[in-house]
């Protein structure tokens, strides 16, 4: 007996690794690399992901015992209680969508560069046009198509790193030149913001034959961005100054100039397309469904659980997240703080590595006998270092940007505030509409107990 | 838990509002889909065919499938009458399910809209 439709490895890696590339992540290459004296930016970026593999050990174990795509949510809520399931959920998804703002943004600023005829917030607004399209129709990305974007990119950043560091002579000016570990606990810090997402694989848990072929694609996705990513900021920083890799939100389109001119330019213009439209496929649909199964459950509006019945999409929570999205790029565009928004999202992801790693401990301690078909080994351990080093980076990376620290704080203040206040007062009509519905329904069918 | 019985009462009683249900035949016509109900507590399995817009239900397990709901039989019993929707239970990991995303939310759809939620 078995599912008629299962996912491989290849797909399960390809989907991992897609779910992470965006445009800012040059952003945050670039951020990282100016954090440092020399040329060092790899070892940051070996760094992060050599601890996001921690990271990933958690959520493989969390995930083999909960295959649901509730994911975080429902692992939360199993340690520590609905409540701060709730509040963390619904701040994670209110970062990741501000997130999908500052991607517009900086695809905007990509697109106008390549065509300066068009302003940079058209271009924003008919990004982020085209992505709400798309999901409203519910087109998704087939597996195969997704290993091709996926390949692609990964073959396109080795190409131009290559290329790159031959017209460097294979030699970097100070590869090794850190600056102190201050100054490389801040790179890592940033350097967290190139993995986010490897993990919003685990819905697959509900398509894939077994825990351990997700957790493996995992591990090798984590593996391949970290080497990939490495070979690209050691390529990148050496052709760009240090207020350019501190400022401009385009390092990479500026760093494909200077090697190969308009041809150079064009290639990362759309590398920076394939990057983002796996952001804003990922982004939209998995955002516009958790705010969907949110409002089914009366923790937001009601307006927000409609279903378009010819095409099944979540359309109001898709319109809603688009929406936002653009009201974030809107404020980014006006004010430049697009950094805030990187720091924000690395801050963010890697306080949900660290909740994960304290979840591991806790469920370890709370179900020991729940069945783990993936079981770290030596997981109170590995679920403490989890808990410590990123609950450790998210601050670092707070500290490094005031604005960041303030949008992460807002947002955790204002999630807090809704749980708190407005989600009592949703519960409370839901249950009224609910007790009218059941009026207004036809008898069912006797239960066989109620009609003896 | 809940007895066979009621179990095989509340998925006709199921099977005959999805059938009812003039907008969710039409917008089911394409969607066909085996559905696989593993009853943890009663260690069986039955099976929820949907094809041409109607649902049907056997009470036996199916050879292939591209759905799995597995939860306890009071549990499936509730869903089944709509004493309530799937997505808390689902949430809270008293329901698991196996299959693709899309298939997920449409299940969903289809009790929200024959329950009138």
């Amino acid at each position: 007996v078995q599912l008629a439709r299962v996912l491989g490895l290849r797909t399960v890696v390809s989907t991992s690794a897609g779910l992470t590339f965006a445009t800012s992540c040059f952003v945050a290459a670039a951020q990282l690399a100016a954090h440092l004296l020399g040329d060092a930016g790899w070892i940051a970026v070996l760094v992060a992901g050599l601890l996001s593999l921690a990271s990933a050990a958690a959520f493989s174990e969390l995930s083999s015992m909960y295959p649901s795509s509730a994911g975080l949510r429902l692992y939360i809520r199993q340690a520590f209680g609905e409540r701060v399931a709730i509040v963390f959920s619904l701040f994670y998804m209110l970062m990741v969508t501000a997130v999908v703002g500052a991607e517009a943004y900086v695809l905007g600023r990509v697109l106008a560069h390549a065509v300066p005829a068009v302003p940079p917030f058209a271009w924003i607004v008919a990004v982020l046009a085209v992505a709400t399209l798309v999901n409203l129709r519910g087109l998704k990305v087939a597996g195969s198509f997704q290993d091709l974007i996926t390949y692609g990119m990964i073959a396109s950043l080795v190409a131009i790193s290559l290329v790159g560091l031959g017209r460097l002579g294979w030699s970097l000016p100070a590869p090794f030149a850190l600056g102190g570990g201050a100054k490389l606990f801040q790179a890592v810090s940033a350097g967290i913001f190139l993995f986010i997402g490897f993990e919003w694989v685990t819905p697959l848990a509900e398509e894939v034959t077994g825990s351990r072929l997700l957790a493996r694609g995992m591990f090798v996705a984590v593996g391949l961005l970290s080497v990939v990513y490495a070979l690209f900021t050691a390529a990148m920083a050496p052709w760009l100054s240090n207020g350019e890799l501190r400022s401009s939100p385009i390092p990479h389109v500026l760093f494909g100039e200077r090697l190969l001119g308009g041809a150079g330019m064009a290639w990362m213009t759309l590398t920076s397309l394939g990057a983002s439209s796996t952001t804003f496929n990922a982004g939209l649909a998995t955002i516009s469904r958790f705010l969907y199964a949110s409002a089914r459950e009366d923790l937001l509006p009601r307006a927000l659980a409609r279903i378009d019945p010819r095409r099944v999409t979540p359309s109001h929570a898709i319109v809603a997240v688009s929406l936002v999205g653009l009201v974030v790029s809107g404020i980014v565009f006006m004010t430049g703080s697009y950094l805030a928004l990187v720091y924000a999202g690395a801050a963010t992801e890697s306080l949900a590595w660290a909740m994960a790693g304290a979840v591991l401990i806790a469920l370890r301690r709370k179900q020991p006998s729940m069945p783990r078909p993936f079981k770290v080994k030596a997981g109170l351990l590995v679920g403490a270092a989890t808990a410590v080093i990123f609950g450790a980076l998210g601050i670092g990376a707070l500290t490094a940007s005031p604005g960041g620290a303030a949008v992460v704080g807002g947002g955790l203040l204002l999630c807090w505030a809704h749980v708190r206040w407005v989600v009592p007062g949703l519960k409370l009509r839901a249950a009224e509409r609910r007790r009218l519905a059941v009026a207004a329904r036809p008898a069912r069918r006797p239960r066989p107990t109620e009609a003896s | 838990m809940a007895t066979s019985r009621e179990l095989v009462e509340s998925l006709l009683d199921f099977a005959e509002r999805c059938n009812g249900h003039d907008q969710l035949r039409v917008m089911n016509r394409a969607w066909e889909r085996t559905l696989r109900l593993s009853v943890t507590d009663h260690g069986a399995a039955l099976t929820l065919l949907v094809a041409g817009g109607s649902v049907s239900f056997q009470a036996q397990p199916p050879a292939r499938y591209d759905m799995e709901l597995a939860a306890e039989s009071d549990l499936f019993c509730a869903l089944f009458w709509g004493e309530i929707g799937p997505t808390e239970p689902y949430m809270d990991g008293r329901l698991m399910v196996k299959g693709t995303q899309e298939d997920l939310l449409r299940l969903d759809a289809i009790t929200a809209m024959i329950w009138g939620e």
